[in-house]
């Protein structure tokens, strides 16, 4: 049999395998809308940490990771310092938004803010905000898996081929399974990854260089060292500034816990214990990065000038002289990466537009079981439309990814004050939201309108920080019976037992 | 109806001494390793020693996420038992 059947054949078994596991794991929770969004709250410590985990790390691990690491050397390293610092806050938000959940019947980042706010307008701007934001994110995934069918069939597959047979499974077991499909097969999509990742990384620096320490010093010696200064290299291949590496960590880490589709695992969580300590052990999950930017780092030598930079795994995996079943098993691990995002992704941007967006425009809320419906229905519509985007449409996707990541840091002040500040008014918050994505957006736009040429999302925010504050001051308090819960949800649990 | 209060309220009431400490306490190591992590300490770091082979601005990076893993550990015994 010809190597790349037998590759493809092995990716081909992972889908089926992906595909049952995800189509059973529905049948243990209700019908209802928390069962289908939230998974009844009683998802345990291992499916949490695995879906958390294998969320965060999208097909851009397997492939813009060593991507970066290849073309831009030290740079690649913000992604680790970013998430190093980025999940810490969801131990201090989480159980505080989990305990909420379960007394109000929130499912959703918004419906919480919206309750706490008491302002269905904030409702559907975060909905539109979460839309906007996960359609690129998704688009980039099914272009990922596209692309990595195409690879281990030598081009005998078209990516549109490719990103079809691997989002149409994904949609089946989100559609059948809801969060509960999820879970189970980020699982499975998570241990694969960490496995492949780790094998991989470790392997190819020393077939290649005899070491780890041995590739690095050979990169440093050769007229490819600047790679190794930090903070690396821009996208132009001249020295990256530190306004710019810092800046990215920065928004970054502060957008990272208080993505809409992370957030709202906080009320899937079985209990509070649960959800802390799976934020305790998510550095662990974090590691993974570090064989990952291995293998980028392992083609800087060994294979020079391949273009584009995000192809150097695959292009590496042709060129060694691999077992069909070893190739097969890493396509397979990157097909993981893809889904593993793109399934929470899904589900979430079809949950929230309904919840956050449809239901909020109605006169009457429709029953629970014709939500679960229409959410059904909307993951299809949404991976119709990011299907469209990723085989045939000429828009910069990746600009609209890169926008979103500042858009999405805009939630964090709201969800900061919502905890921590009483004063805090719907009217605030929603100008302070409103004002730091129009002010991330012009930066975007137009950068060389910047002061200091910083993220645009960090400008996003000291707007919205300025109005969010100033517009609460102007205007009257919420009512204190809907701002106590929020400030009591952080009383230790053994206090609440005790009194209980 | 009494107003809310206009003051940040990290803490409600029947909070204890040793719950307050642990959460100020992580918050100050993850500000700390949030400034070792960015200009101009970041910059400092050199790219020799090589630490189990990998440059040491690289290692510094990873070191830090290994003293977050410890705080988060610490915050979570002591607020389990």
């Amino acid at each position: 049999m010809e190597s790349w059947l037998i590759a493809l054949l092995v990716a081909g078994l992972y889908l089926l395998i992906t595909l049952w596991a995800g189509w059973r794991s529905g049948r243990g929770v209700s019908a209802s809308i928390s069962g289908y969004v939230a998974g009844d709250r009683a998802m345990s410590t291992l499916l949490l940490y695995f879906v958390l985990g294998a969320s965060v790390f999208s097909s851009f691990a397997f492939l813009g990771g060593p991507g970066w690491a290849y073309s831009r050397g030290m740079a690649a390293v913000y992604i680790v310092a970013y998430g190093t610092i980025g999940m810490v806050p969801l131990y201090f938000f989480g159980p505080r938004a989990r305990r909420l959940g379960a007394r109000f019947g929130f499912v959703t980042q918004a419906e919480l803010l919206a309750h706490r706010f008491n302002s269905p307008a904030l409702s559907v701007v975060l909905a539109v905000l979460s839309v906007i934001a996960f359609v690129p994110y998704l688009t980039l995934q099914m272009k990922g898996a596209g692309y990595i069918v195409a690879t281990i069939s030598e081009g005998r597959i078209p990516e549109w081929t490719g990103a079809l047979v691997t989002y149409g499974v994904v949609m089946l077991y989100v559609i059948r399974s809801g969060v509960m499909g999820i879970g189970w097969t980020n699982t499975l999509q998570g241990a694969f990854m960490l496995v492949i990742a780790w094998g991989l990384g470790l392997y190819l620096p020393y077939t290649l260089y005899g070491g780890v320490g041995a590739m690095f010093e050979q990169i440093a010696a050769s007229d490819q060292a600047a790679l190794l200064t930090m903070p690396g290299l821009d996208g132009n291949g001249d020295p990256w500034t530190w306004w710019g590496y810092t800046s990215v960590i920065l928004i970054s880490a502060t957008g990272f816990s208080v993505w809409p589709h992370y957030f709202m695992k906080s009320y899937a969580a079985r209990s509070e214990r649960s959800l802390r300590l799976t934020v305790v052990l998510y550095p662990t999950f974090q590691l993974f990065l570090v064989p990952i930017l291995l293998i980028g780092f392992a083609g800087v030598l060994a294979f020079p000038g391949v273009e584009p930079a995000d192809t150097i795994l695959p292009f590496i995996l042709t060129q060694l002289d691999l077992s069909p079943l070893l190739v097969g098993l890493v396509c397979a691990g990157t097909l993981a990466a893809s889904m593993s995002s793109g399934d929470a992704i899904l589900h979430a941007a079809a949950s929230i537009g309904i919840r956050d967006g449809v239901r909020r425009v109605l006169r009457r809320p429709p029953s629970d079981a014709t939500q679960r419906r229409w959410i059904q229905g909307l993951v299809v519509v949404i991976s119709i439309v990011s299907y469209y985007f990723a085989v045939a449409s000429e828009v910069s996707i990746v600009a609209l990814l890169l926008g979103s990541y500042g858009g999405v840091a805009q939630i964090f002040p709201l969800i900061f004050v919502a905890f921590y500040w009483p004063r805090a008014t719907g009217p605030g918050a929603l100008a302070g939201l409103v004002g730091g994505l129009v002010v991330s957006t012009i930066f975007l736009i137009e950068p060389a309108w910047r002061p200091v040429p910083i993220h645009e999302g960090l400008y996003g925010l000291a707007a919205n920080l300025f109005l969010l504050i100033t517009v609460s001051l102007a205007t009257p308090p919420e009512a204190a019976d809907r701002v106590q819960p929020y400030i009591d949800a952080g009383r230790p649990l053994q206090a609440q037992q005790a009194e209980a | 109806m009494p107003r809310p209060s206009s003051r940040l309220v990290f803490f409600p009431e029947g909070t204890t001494k040793a719950h307050r400490r642990g959460r100020v306490g992580m918050a100050l190591v993850l500000g700390v390793t949030a400034l070792m992590l960015v200009w101009p300490v970041q910059a400092w770091i050199p790219l020799r020693p090589l630490v189990l082979g990998l440059p040491a601005s690289f290692a510094w990076v990873i070191g830090w996420l290994f003293v977050i893993f410890g705080a988060l550990i610490a915050l979570y015994r002591s607020e389990d038992h």
